[in-house]
């Protein structure tokens, strides 16, 4: 299929425009994708939509002849199917050791096995700093993982990572950027200490 | 103590209920500590269908067979318990609430040491080891428990990180797994209605206050738990200090009161000490709830000195006694409904008195 554009490159990028009940559809090249833009469109027959969805076509599918001699409704079906599968993957989210799902989680406000805590960890990790105001264990372990510390990691750096993490989670840039500073800062200063012994 | 079942344990006094070595004048009423552990390669106990749940239960005897503190240790799996037995077990602290609902296969509680040591299998986690001990002495409790955690911990595989620490079923209990709590007495700072400040305090503290039955309930009579609100971010020895220190700054706190009750409004104080005692011993239909309330001045009289004949440890006795559970068993009413259980603790209340008091 060529763009609708330019007419001789080969159409790469779909967009939908909604007007009220009508949709349009245009099939663009990149490059005249890159210059689409609303209410400057070079296109004259689009302006002002009130909605516009812009959707990626897969560049191998404009590659592959089969795309490029794929009828428009089906391309649309199948560009709306990888958006179904996006939202179904998010919905299905689950744990891969234990199956539980976040849903499950907030029904049973327990967890379903000790792997929860990675699948989950951007869920938790504001909860257990809320809950605890603290991130990082201070106290027993098993002897023997005690003993498997091997080289010792620089002080404190597991809890700063860990604090990134939370910050990260809870969505505070300001304090993620002055962790990951400090967290760099220690990684070359644990370097240096390093290289020296 | 070996029971055959938890019903008989009814006859035998509360092994934390002593007054030996008891320097907070009976404010403190007891000290315990759990810890949560989980196995590392299997579900926790809310995603484990019945054949895990008894794998788990089999995997712990099989391990606990060479603890010596274990070895006269009595089983109970809840699934062969009545309501009786589930009761007392919960009133004498054994088993959570939580756990006394239960009925899955693999699912239960060992009981060792004098009774004041236990072991819930496949409860919220797929161990909780609990200790009690009597007053305040959390960290004379402490090493005896570390010892059987650091015992199963060589021969079972428990789920853990290096930086969160040990992994439980709620997030809320991640990290040292541990709650310390201590029952206290406290009448005075309830009768100056000051309890609602030491719950604040308390909580700015990082500690949570709440009644003797557990999360949410009130604190009857001025009888409360004080206990660890975070487990993560702070060593086992740390937690326990710091409860520590909090509850000897809150036993402070209640003898000022207690002095300051007894110099500015002694007969007043007295009047309801005594009118208390007068229900409890003429009363004929008496609620847990008001039981408890009355118990709890008559046994700060008792402290006093108000009575001959009855000291704390009989009060004590008298308040474990009196409990649901333990009421209908002793007085052989296992048979009568919620109902009736007022007046039949009315008739037990007033012959416990009248055999004490001179």
């Amino acid at each position: 299929m060529q763009c609708q554009a330019c007419g001789t490159s080969p159409a790469e990028v779909q967009i939908r425009e909604i007007r009220g009940e009508e949709v349009n559809t245009l099939y663009l090249c990149n490059a005249c994708a890159e210059n689409y833009d609303l209410g400057t469109s070079s296109c004259p027959s689009l302006d002002e939509p009130e909605v516009t969805i812009r959707l990626s076509a897969a560049s191998q599918q404009s590659e592959s002849p089969s795309a490029q001699t794929m009828p428009p409704d089906d391309l649309i079906d199948d560009l709306q199917q990888t958006e179904d599968s996006e939202d179904a993957r998010i919905e299905m989210y689950e744990c891969p050791n234990c199956g539980w799902t976040e849903q499950t989680l907030s029904e049973k406000k327990r967890l379903g096995c000790p792997e929860c805590y990675n699948t989950f960890w951007e869920l938790l990790a504001p909860i257990i700093h809320d809950w605890h105001n603290e991130v990082a264990h201070k106290g027993e372990l098993p002897k023997e993982q005690e003993g498997e510390r091997k080289p010792a990691p620089p002080p404190g750096s597991g809890h700063l990572e860990r604090e990134l993490d939370v910050a990260i989670a809870c969505e505070d840039y300001e304090r993620a950027a002055e962790l990951r500073d400090q967290l760099c800062e220690q990684e070359n200063t644990y370097k240096c200490t390093d290289q020296r012994t | 103590m070996q029971h055959q079942s938890p019903k008989k344990m009814v006859e035998f006094p509360l092994p934390w209920s002593g007054a030996e070595n008891d320097q907070t004048d009976g404010i403190a009423i007891s000290s315990r500590i759990r810890l949560a552990r989980n196995f590392a390669s299997t579900h926790f106990p809310a995603r484990s269908d019945a054949e895990t749940l008894q794998e788990v239960w089999d995997k712990v005897a099989r391990g606990l067979q060479s603890c010596s503190l274990y070895s006269s240790a009595a089983w109970y799996k809840m699934a062969t318990l009545d309501y009786l037995d589930r009761q007392v077990l919960r009133e004498r602290q054994l088993i959570s609430a939580e756990m006394s609902e239960k009925t899955d296969r693999g699912t239960g509680v060992v009981v060792a040491g004098e009774d004041n040591v236990s072991l819930m299998i496949n409860e919220e986690d797929h161990l909780r080891l609990q200790i009690l001990g009597h007053g305040l002495q959390l960290q004379n409790i402490w090493p005896c428990l570390i010892k059987t955690e650091r015992f199963l911990n060589r021969i079972f595989d428990f789920a853990h990180t290096e930086k969160l620490g040990y992994l439980s079923a709620c997030p809320t209990n991640v990290g040292t797994g541990l709650r310390a709590s201590v029952m206290l007495h406290v009448p005075g700072l309830w009768l100056t209605g000051k309890l609602k400040k030491v719950y604040n305090a308390a909580e700015a503290l990082g500690l949570s206050v709440r009644g003797a039955a557990g999360e949410e309930s009130e604190a009857l009579g001025g009888i409360c738990q004080v206990s660890n609100r975070f487990t993560l971010g702070e060593s086992e020895e740390d937690i326990l200090k710091r409860i520590e220190t909090t509850v000897r700054r809150i036993i402070w706190y209640e003898r000022n009161a207690q002095r300051r009750l007894l110099r500015k409004q002694q007969t007043e104080i007295y009047d309801k000490i005594g009118r208390a005692y007068g229900q409890l011993k003429y009363g004929y239909t008496v609620p847990e709830d008001e039981a408890v309330k009355l118990l709890s001045l008559v046994r700060w009289g008792a402290i006093c000195g108000l009575f001959s004949g009855l000291n704390r440890v009989n009060v004590d006795d008298v308040m474990r006694r009196q409990q649901k559970g333990h009421l209908q068993i002793l007085e052989s009413a296992s048979h009568i409904g919620r109902e009736e259980l007022p007046s039949v603790r009315g008739t037990f209340l007033r012959r416990s008195l009248r055999n004490q008091v001179q």
